[in-house]
């Protein structure tokens, strides 16, 4: 559960240009057509904390969704497979490429 | 991989480390270290991914984690152990429950004591307000605002009734400007207004209060100022509008949309010279604003015109002179070039007046610069004899052109007629003689941009006829398009939705369903907007459950009031209305 602010590497007290350089920097990390769905978070993001109009409707009225707060827990204590699930599931690849399937 | 899955990164990544560069099994290094990077860092994942090579063994097992980092996740190519796989590191896609989560993230931040997990744990009060207290005995106390806050949060997300979010919103704004929090109090006021536009319509009244409330609450709010503008031109207050905008203009003086707004509204009123001194203030902040520019010719026009009638020739002159130091384009030095001609006609000078239009017709194609004429005539309302010589002229024209009707004129045309409606002339003689050329053009080849445009503008102008011969004569008629369905509906019932008949409803009903499907929002909004006509058309009262709804709360006051049943009450009222029927009977 990244905040803008964390997306686009800022503090929650910068300014209007220091968010702005921020953005414009992690625009030229991420092009749209090398990662556009990167490109697309970092925009959100920008939109959502640009200016204080922006900052302070985040602030405000904005939720995380349920998905959200799950993926933290997530984070906090990730899920990891099985050694006889990744075995499995990289010896279905090899065996589908040998197959040329 | 055992280090991976048993979630020990660290070790992960120190035996990675061990891997030689040219070992076969270097490409599981971007393997790993991507799988390690769900679900805290999907681009850093997709990143690492993207250096496996395409001639790697691990190509195929990396395209299966990067369904991992997928929006929606893809995972149907993949194979029975991939999708197992996958689904051992998501975690079951159970309906979240908010009771469960909260209970982990509160325990979480109370064992690491991490700031940004007790900010999540207060966020997400507003999912289970709940569990407030055990936040603030874990932590601390929430002052009143923070409650209210989170109360009218968990209303709007639990979508509760609309009157409760909005009083809980009020609340929280009045108490913000208690406490000369007056940004989060405009903030909040302005999310008020969403909430009025999305449940209300743009004429609710009380958007007009919380509008004003804002304003005063932060004068610097351009777009508070322009929705305020807007509600009042809705109401057709032409007076408030131009008022709201002064005041505007007084905190933002320099403001180009404000003054914009502020040169519209002035139009629209009829105060030319104001609307000039405007637009001149616009131009000189944005010198290359063609929407300005083309603003204050129209100004200087309308002001030239307005003298013209009053027989002040000599300043309706210096007025085109203006115009015409600003006119760049053809069709506004037309436009420039037939107001002259006018004002010497109105000068008695006709033979100067009829060398003026023939050079602006010089400048437009057929027959448009004759259309432009008689559109004039009938806007500057000169005698009856001088308008129909004109009208006859357009005519002569009118008919050899139809021969070969110009596609790229007729948008121009309609535009001219309708400008004259909505300037209250009416434009009917003006359409009457183009009528055949119309006809004639619709047989041209329109895009469909085109033909939308245009039978909108017939629309507006009341052709219904022609409307309907745009769109069949078509060739994309074949296709059914809902904006051509929405045409040719509104056509045949002639602007009145209660002609409409029940097969025309369904298929405007399928045309509405197309239109959402292909998300052509603005068609799918109109046809809409038709239906809701057409099913009010059908009612005896304009909205039948709402006004039931206020009846019923009125009966159920006076039943509390006079301690009479309910039932009782509407019986003796309906008795009433049918003048004691009842008890005839």
């Amino acid at each position: 559960m990244k905040s803008p602010y964390q997306c686009l590497a800022v503090d929650p007290d910068a300014s209007d240009e220091q968010i702005r350089q921020a953005y414009l920097a992690k625009v030229k990390d991420f092009p749209p057509e090398r990662d556009p769905e990167q490109f697309r978070i970092i925009q959100q993001a920008y939109e959502q904390i640009k200016d204080q109009k922006s900052r302070l409707a985040y602030e405000l009225f904005h939720v995380p969704a349920l998905e959200e707060f799950e993926q933290l827990l997530n984070e906090l204590q990730p899920r990891r497979p099985s050694l006889s699930q990744f075995r499995a599931m990289l010896a279905e690849c090899l065996k589908s490429k040998r197959y040329g399937n | 991989m055992t280090a991976y899955c048993q979630g020990d990164d660290e070790g992960m990544r120190a035996a990675l480390k061990q891997i030689p560069f040219r070992s076969p099994y270097k490409d599981l290094r971007w393997l790993l270290s991507a799988l390690a990077c769900y679900p805290a860092d999907p681009g850093k994942g997709r990143e690492l991914l993207n250096k496996i090579p395409s001639d790697s063994p691990f190509t195929c097992p990396a395209q299966v984690v990067t369904a991992l980092f997928q929006t929606p996740p893809e995972t149907r190519k993949s194979g029975v152990a991939a999708r197992t796989f996958l689904a051992a590191i998501r975690g079951k896609r159970d309906q979240a429950k908010p009771k469960r989560i909260f209970a982990k993230l509160l325990s979480e931040a109370k064992k690491t004591k991490k700031p940004t997990l007790i900010k999540a744990v207060k966020d997400f009060l507003a999912w289970y307000p709940q569990g407030t207290k055990a936040y603030e005995k874990a932590f601390d106390p929430l002052p009143e605002v923070e409650k209210l806050h989170i109360q009218a949060l968990h209303l709007e997300q639990s979508a509760a009734y609309p009157d409760q979010t909005y009083n809980a919103w009020i609340d929280l704004g009045r108490t913000y400007d208690r406490q000369g929090d007056l940004a989060r109090a405009a903030a909040v006021c302005r999310h008020l207004v969403q909430l009025i536009e999305t449940e209300c319509g743009p004429g609710d009244p009380e958007l007009e209060r919380v509008l004003n409330n804002l304003v005063s609450l932060e004068p610097g709010d351009r777009d508070a100022w322009l929705k305020l503008a807007a509600f009042y031109q809705h109401m057709d207050d032409q007076k408030a509008r131009g008022r709201c905008l002064d005041d505007a203009l007084k905190h933002l003086p320099e403001e180009p949309r404000i003054l914009e707004a502020a040169a519209e509204a002035a139009i629209d009123r009829g105060a030319f010279k104001k609307a000039a001194q405007l637009t001149r203030k616009l131009l000189k902040l944005d010198p290359i604003n063609q929407q300005a520019r083309r603003r204050l010719i129209r100004a200087h026009l309308n002001h030239a015109r307005k003298q013209m009638k009053r027989a002040k020739y000599d300043l309706a002159r210096k007025e085109l002179e203006a115009a015409q130091a600003l006119a760049k384009e053809p069709f506004e030095q037309a436009e420039v070039l037939v107001a002259q001609g006018y004002l010497e006609s109105f000068a008695s000078l006709m033979e100067t007046g009829d060398r003026w239009f023939d050079q602006a017709c010089n400048l437009l194609p057929v027959p448009l610069g004759e259309w432009l004429v008689a559109a004039e005539a009938l806007r500057c309302q000169l005698p009856g004899k001088e308008c129909k010589r004109q009208l006859k002229k357009l005519r002569l024209i009118l008919d050899t052109a139809v021969m070969r009707p110009d596609k790229s004129v007729v948008p121009e045309m309609l535009d001219l007629a309708r400008q004259l409606q909505l300037e209250d002339i009416d434009p009917t003689p003006l359409l009457q003689a183009g009528n055949a050329y119309f006809k004639k053009a619709c047989e041209r080849d329109w895009t469909l941009a085109e033909l939308e445009h245009a039978c909108d503008l017939l629309l507006a102008l009341e052709r219904f006829q022609l409307v309907r011969d745009f769109v069949r004569k078509s060739p994309l008629w074949k296709q059914r398009p809902p904006s051509l369905v929405y045409f040719d509906i509104a056509a045949k019932c002639r602007g009145v939705a209660g002609n409409i008949n029940l097969s025309d409803v369904e298929r405007l009903e399928a045309a509405l369903e197309e239109a959402d499907k292909n998300r052509m929002n603005k068609w799918a909004d109109r046809i809409f907007a038709l239906l809701g006509d057409y099913d009010r058309s059908r009612t005896a009262f304009g909205a039948p459950f709402e006004e039931m709804a206020e009846f019923e709360a009125e009966v159920d006051k006076i039943a509390e009031e006079t301690g009479i049943p309910p039932q009782e009450i509407m019986a003796q009222i309906i008795d009433k209305l049918l003048g004691g029927g009842r008890k005839k009977q």
